[in-house]
């Protein structure tokens, strides 16, 4: 693997990691499950979810990278979702269920992760998805641009 | 900005020699339009060579390790290989956008941005080529992105 492309995903999933970070942060604020699944202290509850993200972060960047060693992404297809979503679930799941005991992983109290993971993923890959959509809006924009100073200058001609 | 032109019959072919600081839009609009009306290319039409207008050509594109230029109606064949177009064109409104494809962007109708990393071009006749991801750094530089 090139080191551009290694740097570009690396890149690309530290955005990942603070998007999913902060989308998290804010669902268990708004939802106020912060109380009740991480009671102990705010500090330590924010720095074991900071911890989730990152892992999360690096199991993509693996899968991503074992599954396409060319580029920062890849097909867009049903397994591309669902590699992705065990990326996550397996962290939230293993890490946040067993290590940190933020909920019973053997209860029906175990919706509320996976719900809340699923909303987490989604998030990401929207804001990606509005992010090359803005990308495109702008390449389309100049494409615009330059096609009306070839018409002006195939006019002055 | 300046314009001087010096006339005299011991240039045998024109020049244009352009002196700034920065390649801004300003100038790059006129290396643009120097290339849209200069450069020419050597091609094959039914056995016989002629030279056709590089602007003419929507894109070039290597198959089976021969190279093509697709105009608007026409196809033709040409001796160079795609790495040989690619340098000639150095400069101009060509970018290179797969490893078989080098593309006139003045001729992009859009683009489209697929999920998967790549891009897909709109050309103004109605043909949609793909540009590999590897090739999308490039032609978002041509676009001063």
């Amino acid at each position: 693997m090139k080191k551009d492309v290694f740097f570009k995903r690396m890149k690309m999933y530290g955005i990942s990691c603070c998007i999913s970070y902060t989308v998290a942060s804010l669902i268990l604020s708004a939802l106020n499950i912060g109380s009740t699944l991480m009671e102990s202290n705010v500090w330590l509850s924010n720095l074991q979810l900071l911890l989730v993200c990152l892992v999360i972060a690096v199991l993509m960047l693996i899968t991503d990278t074992i599954r396409d060693p060319e580029g920062p992404t890849s097909q867009v297809t049903p397994g591309y979702f669902l590699v992705g979503i065990l990326d996550v679930a397996v962290p939230v799941l293993g890490m946040g269920g067993f290590l940190f005991g933020w909920f019973d992983v053997f209860t029906v109290q175990i919706i509320y992760p996976i719900c809340i993971l699923l909303v987490v993923y989604f998030a990401v890959f929207a804001m990606f998805y509005i992010n090359k959509k803005n990308i495109e809006k702008e390449l389309n924009r100049r494409i615009s641009k330059r096609k009306e100073v070839i018409k002006n200058d195939e006019q002055d001609n | 900005m300046k314009i001087k032109i010096e006339q005299d019959a011991v240039y045998k072919e024109t020049e244009i020699d352009i002196r700034c600081r920065s390649i801004d839009d300003q100038v790059q609009q006129i290396i643009d339009i120097a290339n849209r009306s200069t450069k020419t290319i050597a091609v094959k039409a039914d056995g016989a060579s002629k030279m056709i207008k590089t602007q003419s050509v929507y894109y070039f594109e290597s198959v089976d390790e021969k190279s093509f230029a697709y105009c608007k109606e026409n196809v033709y064949s040409l001796d160079m290989k795609l790495y040989e177009i690619e340098q000639m064109l150095e400069g101009s409104s060509f970018v290179r956008i797969s490893k078989a494809c080098i593309l006139n962007i003045d001729v992009l109708d859009s683009v489209k941005v697929l999920m998967n990393g790549k891009m897909e071009a709109l050309l103004q006749n109605g043909e949609k080529l793909v540009i590999n991801r590897h090739y999308v750094p490039g032609f978002k530089k041509k676009f001063g992105m």
